[in-house]
């Protein structure tokens, strides 16, 4: 299996609104690749279309030459990070991870192999409601690297996250890339994303405007950030 | 802040929906008990029940020997004999007894003409329950000594008094009524069916009534009215039962100064639940009311909505209050709307069916529509404390379910003992369905006053208190806790 | 059949790692048995168990529908049946231990009562509508039956209701719950 992420020819609407028309793009191993456009632009739609919680109208979108609900023990193909982590407020992280890896037989220990490695070992005993947001999105990458994916999908993996947070994020996501895994990135941190990502795609009204490496992107533009607001103008 | 909290439960499209749904339900239940139910005579319309002198439907059926009475006047007797028969009592229903059932009636009686429903004043024995003076169906008293057997009815200007006495010598006042006019004057007998209840096999209870037959000797008689005694069977004229057609047939016999009276029915007012079918959907209606007053709470808690309604009015008491107010007024006005609603509507239907409507009364219909639309508002406020309290819905709807709604099916159905199911309804917030209380309990109708059969141990207004009270004591915990609380 | 295993062992640590479930029995076979105790009629105490389980079916779905737990359930199983099968499974001996000192057949209901539940909440989703509607196909059909003057139309609407006498009748419900339930879960996008 190549660890890819292809979407092809996706439409969507809700009712009389039109969230993805027609958005096609590939995600390719060994980079991070930045998906990026205003609110609405259909990046969550994507996203949720090709993990299987929503359904396209037309179009198909495949991880790993596959869909999604394709997948045994998917979160070893596909790790993701929607929203920070949902959590029962009356669940311990520890628990909420052990209750994943059971589901994807994944044995017990790699729980605690995470909280370590996400930093939460010393709040994996307690419940989750007293959880902070950036607690919570740590917990969310813990759930998403789980099955040590070759794929990773993540929503604005930056929420909530404090300075020090960045800096692990950063050197999660670059150190996952590195190893040759497609690791797809939405966020609206144009200033990191340039630092980050290899490749960018930028959509707007549910297509893709530009798909195009990084580097092109800021020689062509100057920064990611003016070509973004130039892009989506 | 009422404004604010109205226009957010009026913009939710769920609880709009919600709120229709439970005047869908209510009306809609009215409807189909309404169509559901057929009744006819024959080829022809059933016959109403004679209406009273105080405007409710009343049986006016027993056996009357009578001279008229022209103003002033008396009759007094002594009841020699009083005996009757019942037909296959219970526990084994298989064979025709002798006896009295408790409220078979012999006496005297001055009635306005024998037309059914007629005003009248009566002094009568009772089968077990001694004598008694009766008037107008629906008021009676006890009196006279115990065991006497001579009973006096006078008729002075306006007023007829009973009297009764041991000896005929000696007379105690049973009691005075006004009653002025042309009238009759005589001897009553009178036998009402022997009541049983039974599981009907489909959760609940059915009641039966059996024919009976009382016969009373009357004798040393004296009357300041003259003439012949004429025998008639008011509000008779049906077929007659075997007995009375193999046996003894229901009439007058006059020998040597002494009346033998023989017959049945009764006079006394009519009830029964399904004559009033448009509160059918209340349950229903109820549960609807539940989720919406859950959900307006506890959706905020959810969705952190509750933080930016304390940015608005930082008045934590008075966020609730307003609130409560709003989903009680809004419930209130809904309810009010749909009763009206299944009452017209549904009575239409069932008129039409050929069913009869028994007259309840302007204020009794008042007190159901207000009442019903009052217990559903405090219901929903108390579903509401509910989830203040509790902050999550589940157990919040549960919680009020099970305080409602259980109560009332476990005491209207035969799954608990008819003492349980009764003392559910005084202490439990279920105790508001008294309000719904459509035709009071009267002592002297031998009736199965049961819950099952739409009476409740406590008077409408009291069961609407102690609702409130549950729904306005939970609000109170709610608003204590909810000040102090982290949200 | 590997997953669905796997769906169990995940449904199990989440049942016992947060009060809910273990609450929602112990609550049902407390209150149900006190009721027996006090009332000394077995069926009573069971009205009583009945709700509890039903909401307690409502909500090891719903539940994760409120929390946004759904997501992490969905993505662990994107075709999605293996855990609400699990769940089924992980129900109904939870709901027939309430019926202890009942009949057997009262267990038997119970667990019918909580996948009614179960299916109700992949139907409807909201757990409070859910339990509502729930609660009254179970208590508000038997209060209508004393409404109904037609003989016939009271046997029938007594005869349709879920309770412990039909257990045929409350195994339609649920199979039709659980049917509705389940087209709905596999086929609409997840909130």
């Amino acid at each position: 299996m190549e660890a890819t992420i292809e979407v092809s020819g996706l439409s969507k609407r809700y009712g009389s609104t039109v969230a993805l028309d027609r958005m096609t793009f590939r995600v390719t191993p060994g980079q991070v690749t930045g998906f990026v456009g205003p609110n609405g632009a259909g990046k969550s739609t994507t996203m949720r279309i090709l993990v299987g919680l929503d359904r396209a109208d037309a179009g198909t979108a495949k991880v790993g030459d596959r869909s999604y609900h394709e997948l045994v023990r998917p979160m070893t193909t596909v790790g993701t990070l929607l929203d920070a982590a949902a959590i029962h407020p009356a669940r311990t992280g520890r628990n909420h991870l052990l209750w994943l890896a059971q589901s994807q037989r994944i044995p017990a220990g790699r729980v605690d192999e995470l909280l370590e490695e996400v930093g939460l070992a010393g709040a994996a005993r307690r419940r989750g409601g007293g959880y902070s947001l950036g607690m919570r999105q740590r917990l969310g990458v813990a759930a998403a690297l789980l099955g040590d994916p070759p794929i990773l999908i993540l929503d604005e993996p930056f929420n909530g996250l404090d300075p020090a947070g960045f800096v692990w994020m950063r050197d999660l996501l670059r150190r996952r890339a590195e190893q040759g895994r497609a690791v797809l990135v939405a966020s609206h941190l144009m200033g990191e994303l340039q630092d980050l990502a290899g490749h960018v795609v930028v959509v707007a009204g549910g297509r893709v405007v530009a798909d195009a490496p990084t580097r092109d992107m800021r020689d062509r533009y100057g920064s990611l950030e003016s070509a973004y607001l130039e892009l989506v103008r | 802040m009422i404004r604010a909290e109205l226009t957010k439960l009026r913009t939710v499209r769920g609880w709009l929906f919600g709120l229709t749904a439970a005047v869908v339900l209510f009306v809609g239940s009215a409807l189909l008990v309404a169509a559901g139910s057929h009744m006819s005579c024959g080829d022809q319309a059933c016959p109403a029940p004679p209406v009273g002198p105080d405007g409710q439907a009343v049986e006016d059926h027993f056996g009357f020997a009578h001279r008229t009475l022209a103003g002033d006047g008396s009759l007094t007797a002594h009841v020699r004999d009083f005996s009757g028969i019942i037909t296959y009592p219970p526990p084994r229903h298989d064979q025709i007894v002798e006896g009295l059932v408790p409220w078979a009636k012999a006496g005297l009686v001055i009635k306005d003409g024998t037309r059914p429903g007629s005003p009248y004043a009566a002094v009568m024995l009772t089968g077990s329950h001694g004598v008694r003076m009766q008037h107008d169906y629906v008021h009676d008293r006890a009196g006279g000594p115990t065991g006497a057997r001579w009973l006096r009815l006078t008729r002075t200007g306006a007023s007829v008094t009973a009297y009764a006495s041991l000896d005929g010598k000696t007379w105690t006042t049973v009691g005075t009524v006004e009653m002025s006019g042309p009238a009759e004057i005589g001897f009553l007998i009178a036998s009402p069916g022997d009541i049983t209840v039974t599981e009907n096999g489909l959760g609940g209870t059915s009641v039966q009534s059996r024919f009976t037959q009382a016969s009373a000797v009357f004798d040393q008689i004296t009357s300041t009215a003259g003439g012949e005694w004429r025998y008639d069977e008011v509000g008779g004229g049906g077929p007659g039962a075997d007995w009375e057609k193999y046996h003894r047939p229901a009439g007058l016999e006059a020998s040597a100064g002494r009346l033998t009276l023989t017959g049945s029915g009764d006079l006394a007012p009519v009830s029964g639940m399904a004559a009033v079918p448009y509160l059918a959907g209340t349950v229903p209606a109820l549960l609807a009311v539940l989720i919406v007053a859950v959900l307006f709470i506890t959706s905020e808690f959810r969705r952190g909505l509750i933080r930016t309604t304390l940015l608005a009015s930082p008045a934590r008491g008075h966020v609730l209050a307003a609130k409560a107010a709003v989903i009680g007024g809004v419930t209130f006005t809904v309810v009010l709307v749909a009763v009206v609603a299944a009452r017209a509507w549904s009575t239409t239907v069932f008129r039409a069916n050929g069913n009869i409507v028994l007259p309840t009364g302007a204020l009794t219909d008042l007190r159901l529509a207000v009442g019903t639309a009052a217990l559903l508002a405090v219901t929903a406020v108390l579903a509401y404390g509910l989830g203040v309290l509790l902050r999550r819905g589940l157990p919040a709807i549960l919680l009020a379910v099970l305080l409602t709604v259980v109560p009332y099916l476990l005491a209207t159905t035969s799954l608990l003992p008819p003492g349980a199911g009764e003392w559910l309804l005084r202490v439990t917030p279920a105790a508001g369905f008294a309000v719904q209380q459509t035709f009071p309990a009267y002592g002297h109708v031998l009736l199965p006053y049961t819950p099952a059969q739409g009476y409740f141990p406590l008077a409408p207004l009291a069961g609407l208190a102690i609702a409130a009270a549950w729904a306005l004591g939970l609000l109170v915990l709610a608003v204590l806790r909810f000040r102090r609380a982290d949200v | 059949m590997t997953d669905a295993a796997a769906a169990l062992r995940a449904e199990w640590t989440k049942a016992r790692t947060v009060p809910d479930l273990p609450l929602a029995i112990l609550l049902a076979l407390v209150g149900t048995t006190s009721v027996n105790v006090l009332t000394g009629q077995p069926s009573a105490g069971l009205q009583l168990g009945q709700a509890v389980i039903a909401v307690a079916g409502v909500q090891i779905l719903a539940g994760e529908y409120s929390t946004g737990l759904i997501h992490p359930t969905m993505l662990a199983f994107p075709t999605r049946w293996p855990a609400l099968l699990a769940k089924a499974v992980l129900l109904i001996p939870g709901a027939a231990v309430t019926a202890i000192g009942n009949r057997p057949r009262d267990a038997v209901y119970l667990g019918l009562i909580a996948l009614l539940g179960l299916g109700t909440a992949a139907l409807i989703r909201n757990a409070v509508t859910a339990a509502g509607v729930v609660l009254t196909v179970l208590f508000v059909l038997p209060t209508m039956v004393r409404w109904m003057p037609d003989p016939d139309w009271a046997t029938f609407l007594y005869r349709a209701s879920p309770s412990p006498g039909h257990l045929a009748t409350t195994a339609a419900w649920t199979a039709a719950a659980l049917l509705l339930g389940t087209i709905t879960l596999l086929t609409r996008r997840v909130s």
